[in-house]
């Protein structure tokens, strides 16, 4: 009898504490350097009041910034920063690819915790550690993580071809369905996942057996998670804005209440050891390194866009190339070295690079309507020449002839390849019948590529564009 | 690719964000450009640089 009151006695002090689990969650940091300070405080105060939390991301975690995105080991900058605040686990982003599979592997390796994508499938000579999912186990609540990855309609994830070889992709809503078992395995369920915000809505109604989704892609600021047929879903828009807390009660292994809070990290003070790690970051000689020399002075503004121009379309491999006036930032440049920085100077936008097939006659149209909008001059080309009237009444110059770089003429109902950056496509009226497709770089990485090859340039002088002023 | 700015069909290359989109629907509509915030069909506040997809709806100002 006594033992018996005994049992009912520890059997009601099980059930009557419920577990706290708490779970930070961020993604899309896209290599944004200058917010890690202020993370690592919040992380140590959310620390000081669960010590046991969970520390996720959802992915992208690098990209945006030449400081980590460059070098010798691409994006293992931002792995290292990742290590010292202790994160737990990490979903691939589509941009975890930007650099290639070895450059992949590099970071995964050099991470002091795993990587988590179930509808990713390295091949074995790649090196990619990866794992579908992870338990963890925090206070005797065993926690599981699934990872999963957006893949658009060509079956990839959002990354250029090149970059994403040889590696296998699946839907990732049909791919979440065979890990459902993992309910039965776990106390909370937890989907982190790079799809956006829209694909996670549909994710959540195939997959209700879960209890949160930490989310990324879409660069959505959820307020407080979305509660969509019984799964929390979070995301915190993208670079260091907010960290999300999730809490969950957990008792007897099952979840009696879960929310999520927006914290925004604008709110803290930077962390002081973690600055300075950033700064030595920043302090690598890489906007130092000179790629090329500069034989001549560099007088004209219109010959730095000719450069850019042949860059953007080398990088592209196109027939032409086109680059605003408004988009050439520097106006003269001075014999001698020509550093990463200067490029960054020169154009410091980083805006994408589109290419897209055109007819001669609808390039033409895109050189006269750019200038509707682009009062700094007649647009820069590579690939070809024009001649055109600027009329006085007009805001707008008229192309009178043009021809391709050999001086064939161009042939107003000839196709051809065209490069032209992202702003110039989405505000440049009547665009071609083909929208393009971006080539997931932008100008100065097309530069820095374009000058690294070539010891010595000389555009002194360059000039494609014959104006007469009216 | 086909999007929906303000439920308007917008043609705009793949791989554009958010604020390629609106810049796109602006340029065809002869709107000045507008730079944000932007929000998604559920109202959510969305990045300038969200990533777009085929079919995607986005809003200027927050859907009622």
């Amino acid at each position: 009898m006594k033992k018996s009151i005994l049992f009912s006695l520890i059997g009601l002090l099980g059930t009557a504490f419920a577990e706290q689990i708490t779970i930070l969650g961020i993604n899309d940091m896209h290599a944004n350097i200058d917010g890690v300070a202020r993370l690592t405080t919040c992380v140590k105060q959310e620390r000081e009041k669960a010590p046991q939390l969970l520390l996720l991301s959802a992915g992208d975690n690098r990209t945006g910034s030449p400081y980590v995105d460059s070098g010798d080991h691409p994006g293992a900058a931002m792995i290292q920063l990742m290590n010292h605040i202790g994160f737990d686990l990490s979903a691939l982003g589509n941009h975890e690819f930007d650099s290639g599979p070895a450059a992949l592997a590099y970071c995964i390796n050099a991470a002091d915790f795993d990587f988590v994508s179930a509808n990713v499938f390295p091949s074995d000579k790649h090196g990619i550690d990866l794992k579908p999912y992870k338990i963890f186990e925090r206070n005797g609540v065993r926690i599981g993580v699934l990872g999963l990855l957006q893949v658009d309609a060509t079956g990839r994830p959002d990354a250029h071809p090149d970059m994403c070889k040889g590696i296998g992709f699946l839907d990732p809503l049909k791919v979440a369905g065979h890990y459902k078992y993992l309910r039965s395995q776990c106390d909370v369920l937890i989907l982190l996942t790079h799809l956006g915000f829209e694909t996670d809505i549909e994710l959540a109604r195939q997959f209700p057996e879960a209890d949160a989704i930490i989310g990324g892609h879409s660069h959505t600021k959820v307020e407080n998670g979305h509660l969509e047929n019984g799964v929390l879903i979070t995301q915190t828009q993208n670079k260091f804005k907010y960290l999300t807390r999730l809490t969950l009660e957990v008792e007897n292994g099952k979840v009696l209440s879960k929310k999520a809070e927006l914290l925004p990290l604008s709110g803290y003070e930077a962390d002081a050891e973690t600055a300075a790690m950033v700064e030595q970051t920043k302090a690598q000689p890489f906007f130092k390194r000179v790629l090329s020399t500069v034989k001549r002075d560099i007088p004209r503004r219109e010959s730095l866009g000719c450069m850019m121009a042949d860059a953007i379309r080398s990088c592209a491999e196109t027939d032409i190339a086109i680059v605003n006036m408004g988009g050439v930032r520097l106006d003269t440049f001075a014999a001698g070295p020509l550093s990463v920085a200067d490029v960054y100077s020169l154009d410091p936008f980083g805006n994408d690079i589109v290419r897209m097939t055109a007819t001669g006659q609808e390039i033409l149209r895109i050189l006269e309507n750019i200038t509707a909008h682009d009062d700094h001059g007649a647009p820069c080309v590579s690939g070809m020449n024009y001649k055109a009237v600027w009329p006085k009444d007009s805001s707008r110059l008229r192309i009178t002839s043009a021809s391709l770089a050999d001086g064939t003429p161009i042939n107003p109902e000839a196709r051809y390849t065209l490069a032209i950056n992202s702003y110039l496509c989405a505000t440049t009226a009547d665009m071609p019948a083909d929208a393009g497709v971006s080539l997931k770089t932008d100008g100065a990485a097309c530069m820095i590529k374009f000058l690294e090859t070539m010891p010595e340039i000389d555009y002194a002088g360059v000039s494609r564009v014959e104006l007469i002023k009216e | 690719m086909i999007v929906y700015v303000n439920n308007i069909t917008v043609r705009i290359f793949m791989g554009a964000t958010a604020v390629d989109a609106v810049r796109r629907y602006c340029t065809d509509a002869g709107l000045p450009l507008c730079e944000g915030p932007f929000y998604d069909a559920w109202g959510n506040e969305i990045a300038a640089d969200s990533p777009m997809s085929d079919g995607r709806h986005i809003f200027t100002t927050r859907p009622s």
